[in-house]
């Protein structure tokens, strides 16, 4: 064979396999257009077969059609997949075939140079650049009129920014709103848009900060010694109520609209965020709030709802020389503070601790170290007498970080530390008395513990929970209910000594378990809230299947309260629910909604709620 | 050629700056990026089951020619119903394998008898993985009920795309990155199901380590699918958070 | 259950919400039977590759490399380089089905820079940089036979014309706009769009979308008759690897030597890479050429800025590709009465029954994000075209035949075409076989 015959064979080869190549991909695109346009899986006629079967579901004649249509239909499904299978690697290889020939070809028929003339040096650079500034020119005259018949061609009729979003939902017609929702509370931040509060409102400008004293200053003395416990009932002075166990004897507001403001005793913008939730004493509403650089405590007044004050809590060069690392969710104050009607007590994600007097002078602060927490530093703070109870879980169970605190109320010193076998937690402990002795109970991985307030010796402990336990312990009685979403809930007897897992444990169960809101417990029912908006009741000391599951469309954060004989629900949207509940049936009796998120839990308190939202706090009271 | 040669040192030296200033960049871009890398690990796609409506696109957008995206049982979340509202039709005639009741457009439900309790009578169903194309029929036939059978990317099949091209169309934006090790997205409830189970298997596991092992690792299962949801809702709050300030500012 | 019948439509839609809803109602659930001897079992999810096999590819691809790196420089052999290129497409290509390539992990390397979320895997970066480095020392040996997108191009480019070069400057800025592109909607996290229009992909796994399948044997037989379209006019990763080629350590040459200025090499670049010898303007021309300099140094901040306002127009559209932003419009379009029907997205949404202003306030903000890359990708278009005029306007004088370093790949097709490497390859004894450089020199005196 010649090399113009091997040439001419490769180039007929190539030029085969290419026109092969072509049909190939041709029939598979028509095949393609055909399986989209009826797809044997969605082929109308087998609907309108169904449709007829359906309609006279005992002809055996249709029936039997059906099924051939069926088998056809799905037949037909499998073949065109091994029909563009078969086809993709005939046309693979046909390519494969093509290039080679055509490269054969190419080879054997190398076109061979042959220079023209060539012209000087100098003209050809600077033609070519000439009419290279030319091209580029117009390319950007291309390009331009692109953007312009796009900008032109692709109008928007939507908002642009915030700003003509705001003019935008002000000028569109409510009847716009699919669901007749109200159109101005609906966007939170958009308050340019929304109808002036109700009460005095956002003030803190006006709000002048009492200068930190200096540190030898004379300040007064406080009244020594510890609230009663009747002092502490008649107030709010730590998370879930005086003991925590989210209990209250009073009643509910009934009616009140957060658009109209009606039954909105005030509402005030708190300055920091924050999901740590207010605290009562007399006419005083204490709070925290902070962000990465700022940890501030608030004091307002509860009648107006004005910002008494704001004050930065001092912090060491240690507590501040890096961010904690938390999560967003969590925040920078998400501990509650505690009060004892002396001093109010806060703590922040990065471990500073510090007392004010009510008027907002420093009267100590500490830090505690930043803590190695996964979520960021949650625990609330409590109190026993004069002790300040701080529960500081941290670290992994191994490095053995985690901590138990009592410090002396007045003066920040610490009394007794507890080294606690667990890691970091966000659960709160509760101070309970069984059979007159008091005990610190708290939750952590894995361990439910109890320490004596005196000198801190674990009383008992019981293994019972597991992973990241976020739920504080209630407890009723001798009976203390530890919750977490792993493995469940425990009842567990108060009254032992050492290791109580296997000697104390009344009842377990797991459905419903809560993973953030704390249980609530009557001397009949166990309550579980669980995020994803389901109530669990459970028999108190049976325990066994749960007695009923309540639904609700929201998600949960906030810890129930019970008030009366109501219980208080408030959703992560702001909603608002209000749940009676027997041993037989939970029923929702009331829904309002607070008309912003809300992850906190609130005071009950003289029919009043005081509740934080994400930017407000707020007193809902009917009008006197 | 006189005159040229200092120009060309010039050059050189231009471009040896040059080089030198590149390679540094590339080695601190590389170092930053290594940083960065040791927070996780390699990434795969996958599709968050609560937030799946069902709507088909897995069968019709995966590049493969049938999809990576199947339908999975939880069993624990299983009715083992008799009438299967994810295998039946509405209409259906008979409770059999006939083809004008069953819901699988390619057959892919494997319905097996299990026993009869009570005068009940309890089915297992599983999915024949070859067969199914990811429509997702069976899914919404399910949310009738149980919703124990849900849609998950199948790492085996899956071609690991830089963007997957289901998660472009998922009307729902359901697809998410999610590392390799992890591989799955449960539902939340298959997760407290799960978790659940695993803690009892825990506890009843006496002396069988085997066992204790098993169930560890259930629970283990689910309390890393606890949180990466937790990891998700904060990275969204953050998102949203950092929105806001550049709105303060 | 003929209730059931009726239900089902119903039933459907509500279902299709209760999905949307966190989680099921609990109460309404059928328990798990207590089964006598049956053990439920437990499904689980097939595991991902071994992450080894990530490692294996890229060690492949140091290996690849190295070796395309000693052919250009040191063997010069065109038939090795050719080998390299066919095996490089059957693993990076047919066999490792495309993800992840250098190309696209530009996209994950930006990602990873703005969200500090996405962790992005050690050997994402090593794909990105290795390439990068070894350009800065070899040149465009990434492009010659380790890319198998290059590699597809490569081996179809048989029957090769030369693109003029004014349409060749022009088009060449492509790449740059579309690296612009790629980063911003990275940046933004909304799309991947060098992966979502990767014309060969599809063909390595001989399945995909058919679009992007017709688009890449489209740009395959235009390849055959204009070499490397893909590389020479959209890829981004090739701008990248142009720039840095610039400045190279060490580069291939077309003599193996001495550059005789034969001109027999002038056509053989398939890519129009070869740069002819060339003389700064005469002294004449001089002032004219400075003047048209001046201009262009002038005109540079002017394109800049304009093309940033430019590129301010551009958010709403460029925002266009977000998921949000077009269920906004199309949710708003129904509202309106502008379209009939619900799409699946605009379904789900108004099943979770989350108010529309939420949505409008996503998009106001996705909008404003993307307003400032918007106008970075504008004031990035105006720069590229300024550096492009500017660098029009600098004349700069070449003694001999070589390769442009930023758009040569190579690729060593130029080497058999040259006399003196016939010589070295033992082809011919004498270049006096192939050229008669007496008569050359008299044609040039003539």
């Amino acid at each position: 064979m010649t090399r113009w015959e091997q040439y001419l064979l490769a180039f007929r080869c190539a030029a085969v396999s290419g026109i092969f190549v072509a049909v190939v991909g041709a029939l598979l695109l028509v095949d393609y257009t055909q399986r989209v346009a009826e797809d044997p899986l969605n082929a109308p006629e087998y609907f309108e077969l169904k449709q007829q079967l359906r309609e006279d579901p005992n002809n055996e004649a249709l029936i039997a059609e059906f099924r051939t249509l069926d088998e056809r239909l799905r037949t037909a499904y499998f073949e065109q997949r091994r029909f563009s299978w078969w086809g993709s690697w005939l046309m693979f290889a046909g390519a494969i075939l093509c290039v080679a020939m055509g490269k054969w070809a190419a080879t054997l028929h190398r076109r061979l140079p042959h220079p023209e003339p060539m012209e000087s040096p100098e003209d050809l650079q600077q033609n070519d650049h000439r009419t290279g500034r030319w091209a580029v020119a117009g390319f950007g005259g291309l390009v331009v009129l692109a953007v312009v018949g796009l900008y032109g061609l692709m109008p928007s009729s939507l908002p642009s920014d915030r700003q003509q979003l705001a003019a935008w939902i002000g000028s569109e017609a409510v009847s716009d709103m699919p669901r007749g929702m109200t159109t101005p509370a609906l966007i939170d931040d958009l308050a340019a848009t929304r109808p002036a509060l109700p009460g005095p409102g956002a003030a803190d400008g006006a709000v002048e900060a009492p200068k930190l004293p200096p540190p030898d200053a004379d300040l007064p003395p406080l009244p020594s010694g510890f609230p009663s416990d009747e002092e502490l009932q008649a107030n709010w002075p730590r998370f879930r109520g005086w003991d925590g166990l989210g209990i209250v004897q009073d009643r509910l507001p009934s009616d009140w609209q957060i658009e109209t403001g009606e039954g909105i005793r005030w509402k005030t913008e708190v300055p920091l965020p924050g999901n740590s939730s207010p605290i009562l004493w007399n006419d005083r509403i204490f709070l925290t709030g902070a962000d990465e650089q700022h940890r501030e405590v608030f004091c307002f007044d509860a009648s107006t709802g004005q910002l008494l004050w704001r004050q930065e809590v001092p912090s060491t060069p240690e507590s501040t020389a890096e961010v904690p690392k938390l999560m967003e969710a969590t925040g920078y104050a998400a501990p509650t503070p505690v009060t004892d009607g002396r001093r109010v007590y806060a703590i922040f994600a990065n471990g500073d601790l510090a007392a004010f007097d009510f008027e907002g002078r420093v009267r100590w602060a500490r830090s505690l170290g930043i803590p190695k927490n996964a979520y960021g530093h949650a625990s609330s703070l409590a109190m026993y007498q004069d002790r300040l109870i701080v529960q500081f879980d941290q670290g992994i169970r191994d490095e053995e970080l985690s901590r138990l605190f009592a410090l002396d109320a007045a003066t920040g010193q610490t009394i007794w530390e507890d080294v606690r076998d667990v890691p970091n937690s966000w659960s709160s402990p509760i101070v309970i008395h069984v059979d007159d002795q008091p005990q610190i109970i708290t939750c952590a991985d894995p361990w439910v513990m109890a320490n004596s307030p005196a000198d801190g010796s674990v009383l008992w402990r019981a293994d019972n929970l597991r992973g990241d336990v976020g739920p504080s312990p209630v407890a009723v009685g001798h009976t203390v209910y530890a919750a977490n979403e792993f493995p469940g809930v425990a009842a567990i007897r108060a009254d032992g000594q050492g290791d109580v897992s296997q000697t104390h444990l009344l009842w377990e169960a797991d459905l419903g378990a809560p993973d953030t809101a704390s249980p609530l417990a009557t001397e009949e029912l166990v309550l579980l809230l669980a995020s994803y908006g389901i109530l669990t009741c459970y028999d108190a000391t049976e325990g066994g299947d749960p007695l009923w599951e309540l639904d609700f469309d929201a998600s949960f954060t906030s810890s129930p309260t019970l008030v009366g004989d109501q219980i208080l629900l408030l959703g992560e949207d702001g909603e608002v629910y209000v749940v009676e509940a027997t041993a037989e049936e939970g029923r929702i009796v009331a829904e309002n909604h607070l008309g912003e998120p809300c992850v906190t839990s609130p005071i009950v308190s003289d029919g009043r709620i005081i509740v934080r939202g994400k930017q407000h706090l707020i007193c809902i009271e009917p009008n006197p | 050629m006189p005159d040229s040669s200092p120009k060309k040192d010039r050059r050189g030296f231009l471009n040896d700056a040059l080089r030198t200033t590149s390679v540094i960049a590339l080695a601190g871009a590389g170092g930053f990026l290594a940083g960065r890398r040791s927070e996780g690990e390699p990434m795969v796609w996958q599709l968050d089951p609560d937030q799946c409506i069902g709507c088909g696109h897995c069968a019709t957008y995966c590049v493969l020619d049938v999809s990576a995206v199947k339908c999975v049982n939880c069993f624990d979340m299983c009715g083992f119903c008799d009438i299967c509202t994810g295998y039946f039709e509405m209409n259906y005639l008979a409770l059999d394998t006939a083809a004008e009741n069953q819901l699988c457009p390619t057959g892919a439900i494997v319905r097996q008898f299990i026993e009869e309790k009570s005068g009940q009578r309890f089915y297992e169903y599983t999915i024949d993985v070859p067969l199914c194309i990811g429509c997702g029929k069976c899914v919404i036939g399910c949310a009738l009920m149980n919703g124990s059978l849900y849609l998950q990317v199948e790492h085996d099949r899956c071609l690991d795309c830089n963007e997957c091209a289901i998660a472009v169309a998922c009307p729902t934006q359901a697809f998410h990155r999610i590392p390799a090790s992890q591989a799955e997205i449960l539902k939340r409830r298959a997760e407290a199901v799960l978790g659940a189970r695993g803690r009892r298997m825990m506890r009843d596991a006496g002396d069988d380590t085997q066992r204790y092992r098993e169930g560890a690792e259930l629970l283990e299962r689910a309390l890393t699918q606890r949180r990466w949801r937790q990891q998700q809702q904060s990275a969204s709050s953050a998102s949203s958070g950092s929105e806001g300030t550049a709105r303060d500012a | 259950m003929p209730l059931m019948n009726d239900a089902c439509r119903i039933g459907i839609p509500l279902a299709t919400a209760g999905l949307m809803a966190p989680v099921a109602v609990a109460s309404d659930l059928i328990p798990v039977p207590d089964f006598t001897e049956y053990q439920v079992p437990v499904s689980m999810p097939p595991a991902p590759d071994h992450p080894l096999w990530e490692w294996l590819n890229v060690s492949l691809l140091l290996a690849a490399l190295l070796a395309a790196s000693y052919i250009a420089l040191v063997s010069r052999s065109r038939r090795n380089m050719f080998l390299l290129t066919i095996g490089s497409l059957i693993w990076f290509g047919f066999l490792y089905e495309g993800c992840i390539c250098a190309i696209g992990s530009i996209q994950n390397v930006v990602l990873a820079v703005f969200d500090t979320s996405y962790a992005i895997p050690l050997t994402v970066v090593l794909v990105f940089l290795l390439p990068l480095g070894f350009t800065l020392f070899f040149g465009r040996v990434f492009c010659a036979a380790v890319c198998p997108l290059g590699a597809i191009q490569e081996i179809v480019a048989v029957r090769t014309t030369r693109v003029p070069s004014w349409l060749d400057h022009s088009l060449g800025l492509f790449p740059y706009i579309y690296l612009g592109l790629a980063v911003i909607y990275a940046a933004t996290g909304t799309a991947f769009v060098i992966c979502r229009y990767d014309p060969f992909v599809p063909m390595f796994r001989l399945s995909g979308d058919v679009n992007m399948l017709i688009f890449g044997g489209a740009l395959l037989v235009m390849g055959v008759f204009i070499g490397r379209p893909y590389c020479r006019y959209l890829c981004p990763y090739g701008a990248v690897l142009a720039v840095l080629s610039r400045v190279s350590k060490w580069h291939t040459r077309i003599p193996p030597d001495e550059c005789i200025k034969c001109r027999l090499c002038e056509d053989s670049c398939p890519y129009g890479a070869i740069e002819r010898p060339s003389m700064p303007p005469a002294r004449e021309t001089r002032p004219a050429a400075r003047r048209s300099l001046a201009v262009m140094l002038a005109l540079a901040p002017l394109l800049v800025i304009g093309a940033a306002g430019l590129g301010w127009l551009m958010t709403v559209p460029l925002a266009r590709l977000d998921h949000n932003v077009r269920l906004a419009e199309r949710i708003h379009a129904e509202d309106t009465g502008q379209v009939e029907g619900m799409t699946d997205a605009s379904e789900a949404f108004r099943n979770t029954g989350q108010p529309k202003e939420e949505l409008l306030a996503m998009v106001a903000d996705i909008r404003s994000r993307i307003r400032l890359f918007a106008v970075l990708l504008g004031a990035w278009t105006g720069l590229v075209v300024a550096v492009k005029l500017i660098s029009l306007s600098v004349y700069r004088r070449r003694d001999e035949y070589q390769p442009d370093r930023s758009r040569c790949v190579s690729c060593g097709r130029c080497y058999w075409y040259c006399p003196c490497e016939q010589v070295r390859l033992g082809l011919i004894d004498d270049i006096s076989e192939l050229v008669d450089l007496e008569t050359e020199e008299a044609k040039a005196a003539s």
